[in-house]
């Protein structure tokens, strides 16, 4: 009796801890979602205001929009140019490799937030290293309807080595034999890379794919040193936007309602996203 | 005999340990922890760091110091302020917050120590900068630490050699900027008429100065041209318009990139000699010009009233927290960190908005900081305050901002614009506690 009760004694700590730090905050907020609420005033029950002025706001159309764009150009270009390099820095490189290997993961160490401050100082209009690069002067990257796609490109520097490591680490456990397998029955390197490399380093893709995909849809960090979403909320992501309403507007009604219908977006997508690249790469 | 010695030292010794203590004890505050909560601005940091020695040293408090930079120290206060944590004694404030803190409870109105405290005369401050940092509805709930009114900058040398008298409206100064970025000797050495910030955080203060300008206040009574003594809109929402498309129309005069321009790289731009005017928060560009590297451009270098409009003003005081066991203490402190030797003190060392009248007329400061001082002076006595409702936070961060950058950089018109900032702020008056009829 004892025995098979025990089981259930052991598993009640963690139970408990789940419960208290992941389950009821989860309904705390849920139920802070139908008040209008801010810090030091007192709650005020509102029903479905806060998700019905949230469909009506431009801010968050726009901020949804951004975050789309974001982070499908985002990380498409970090994974073809992760793949690029991991494919590069997989050949015989002689004595440079393993410098050239570890100097790439480095903008991955960095904080973001000084990521920004450091991208911020590079597309300074006058004295940037941008413009310099470019040889114009007076370009101002974030200061105009093209700012969003800087944003992209400061992410795609620090965030393309993460997608670099992990596809290389997935290049160097394919088995040699199969390589060269392929070779015995003739394939060329682009039918090789096609038919044997890419399928065996889906599962890796997926992965980073994911992580990626997850990080980047909750942006704030960057932009809020890089743009702090402007110009005009050219840049305001949704995580920005859920920031500013909670932690300078206050408003943790309407922060938390767009929190709740975020996360169950993103929970739905990144669902059927695994489920479709699973099926597409029979990963499972 | 043995028996008097061994008697003799009992009694000295009991009179000693009667006595050390009511030496020690002489300080009023021995014993007593001040918790504050400073703010991360160097000039008024460095000024609370000061003090720990000094008030250990004067009162016997000793000073356990938090510090926050401004984007995260109003809702860092009211976290602590709404648990209740009793986790700060004084708290160094931007005077917007005010309302948010006066009305939540979490600050408490020192009118009661003023008036009771024979030692404490507020006449030694600037009246704005009394009135601004910090009362609210007719109680006074911080004591004035750091006033600032925003200024231009001029380059005396270009005015001089192209004969422009300083600007004194929106035209006078839109002929200088444009007669400087026409003049094809200046468009060689890459110098513009004039350096204004348009991003989100700094850019929203150009406009409504511009309309604190041309607003009537005769109209109707109203601390900030937004809402009336009963905070209901009252914005004169042509005015508000055309001084909209004014700073709309603007962005063309300005250098490419103004768009992403906040502080630095307006200071930046401006002392590396490509403008001939800024308007910016003045005390720091002030300090940067007396940095003997620039020492030459610092001679070239005019201060003014802004052109354009009522300067903004940017005032922090110091409050005495609700939740604090040692108000008295608190009093204490914050009387005297707004002293007027103290005013001095750290405007001299330190670089901190004066808040007192006497050190805008102390003669040691007229050499090196004569003009500067002038301009500021008739900056404050002009200066508006956006107001301290308990929902200013929405105001300069949130959509409010957000919109009236839009508006800046063309995204939106101004017509459209200043239609959805006051929809904007009736929201932001009606999550105050202030339906709107």
């Amino acid at each position: 009796m004892i025995e098979k009760r025990l089981k259930y004694y052991l598993i009640l700590p963690a139970l408990i801890i789940f419960l208290g730090l992941a389950i009821y905050p989860l309904f705390f907020a849920l139920r802070g979602s139908f008040f209008i609420w801010r810090y030091g005033m007192s709650a005020q029950f509102v029903g479905l205001k806060n998700y019905i002025d949230l469909f009506k706001s431009s801010f968050a159309w726009n901020a949804l929009q951004n975050t789309i764009v974001y982070v499908v150009l985002a990380v498409f270009l970090e994974l073809i140019i992760g793949l690029a390099l991991a494919v590069l820095m997989n050949r015989e490189l002689g004595f440079f490799r393993p410098i050239v290997r570890t100097a790439l993961t480095i903008p991955m160490f960095v904080s973001p937030i000084v990521v920004g401050i450091i991208w911020r100082m590079i597309y300074n209009p006058h004295y940037g290293l941008f413009n310099w690069i470019l040889g114009t002067r007076g370009f101002a990257p974030t200061g105009n309807e093209y700012a969003l796609f800087f944003v992209v490109l400061a992410d795609v520097w620090q965030w393309t080595p993460f997608m670099y490591v992990i596809i290389l680490a997935a290049l160097q456990s394919i088995p040699p034999e199969i390589l060269e397998a392929g070779e015995i029955d003739g394939t060329t390197g682009w039918q090789k890379f096609i038919h044997i490399t890419l399928p065996s380093i889906s599962y890796a893709i997926v992965i980073a794919l994911t992580l990626r995909f997850m990080d980047a849809t909750k942006a704030l960090d960057l932009i809020y040193t890089l743009t702090y979403g402007g110009p005009g909320g050219g840049t305001e992501t949704i995580g920005f936007l859920i920031f500013r309403t909670a932690f300078n507007d206050l408003n943790i009604g309407s922060a938390t309602s767009f929190a709740i219908i975020f996360t169950v977006v993103m929970g739905i997508l990144i669902t059927r996203f695994l489920g479709w690249l699973n099926r597409r790469f029979e990963i499972v | 005999m043995k028996r008097i010695i061994v008697l003799s030292l009992i009694v000295v010794s009991v009179l000693l340990i009667a006595i050390v203590p009511a030496f020690a004890a002489e300080k009023r505050f021995d014993g007593v922890t001040l918790k504050v909560f400073a703010n991360s601005h160097d000039p008024m940091l460095k000024a609370v760091k000061w003090s720990i020695p000094v008030v250990k040293e004067k009162f016997g408090i000793d000073i356990l110091m938090d510090e926050a930079p401004y984007g995260t120290q109003f809702d860092k206060a009211m976290s602590a302020f709404v648990a209740h944590t009793g986790q700060y004694d004084v708290i160094v404030g931007a005077h917007q917050w005010t309302g948010a803190w006066a009305d939540g409870g979490y600050v408490i109105p020192l009118d009661d120590y003023i008036k009771n405290d024979p030692e404490f005369d507020p006449s030694i401050y600037v009246e704005k900068a009394y009135q601004i940092n910090s009362e609210w509805k007719g109680k006074q709930y911080a004591l004035p630490f750091n006033m600032e009114g925003r200024l231009m900058f001029y380059r005396k040398d270009i005015f001089e050699k192209e004969g422009f008298k300083v600007p004194t409206n929106r035209d006078e100064w839109l002929n200088i900027v444009q007669s400087i970025n026409n003049n094809p000797e200046y468009k060689e050495k890459g110098i513009w008429g004039a350096v204004y910030m348009y991003a989100t955080e700094q850019g929203i203060s150009y406009p409504f100065e511009t309309y604190f300008q041309m607003f009537d206040w005769n109209s109707v009574k109203t601390e900030n041209g937004f809402w009336d003594e009963n905070f209901q809109i009252c914005i004169d929402k042509p005015k508000m318009v055309e001084a909209f498309q004014y700073w709309q129309d603007r962005l063309n005069d300005m250098p490419p990139g103004v768009e992403s321009y906040n502080l630095p790289e307006a200071y930046q731009f401006y002392l590396d000699g490509k403008a001939a005017m800024t308007e910016v928060w003045p005390l720091t560009l002030y300090g940067m010009l007396l940095d003997p590297a620039n020492a030459d451009l610092r001679a070239k270098t005019g201060t003014a009233d802004i052109a354009i409009g009522y300067p903004m003003s940017g005032g922090w005081g110091i409050f005495i927290c609700a939740d604090s066991k040692i108000q008295d203490a608190a009093w204490e402190y914050i009387k005297f960190m707004t002293n007027a030797e103290n005013d001095l003190y750290f405007f001299k060392e330190f670089g901190k908005g004066p808040s007192v009248k006497a050190t805008y007329t102390d003669e040691s400061l007229k050499e090196t900081y004569g003009d500067w001082l002038e301009g500021q002076s008739e900056a404050i006595s002009k200066a508006v305050s956006y107001g301290k409702i308990a929902t200013m936070s929405e105001f300069y961060g949130g959509n409010f901002a957000v919109i009236t950058n839009q508006i800046m950089t063309g995204k939106l018109s101004a017509e459209e614009g200043v239609d959805k900032l006051i929809e904007e702020l009736k929201g932001i008056l009606e999550r105050a506690g202030y339906p709107q009829k």
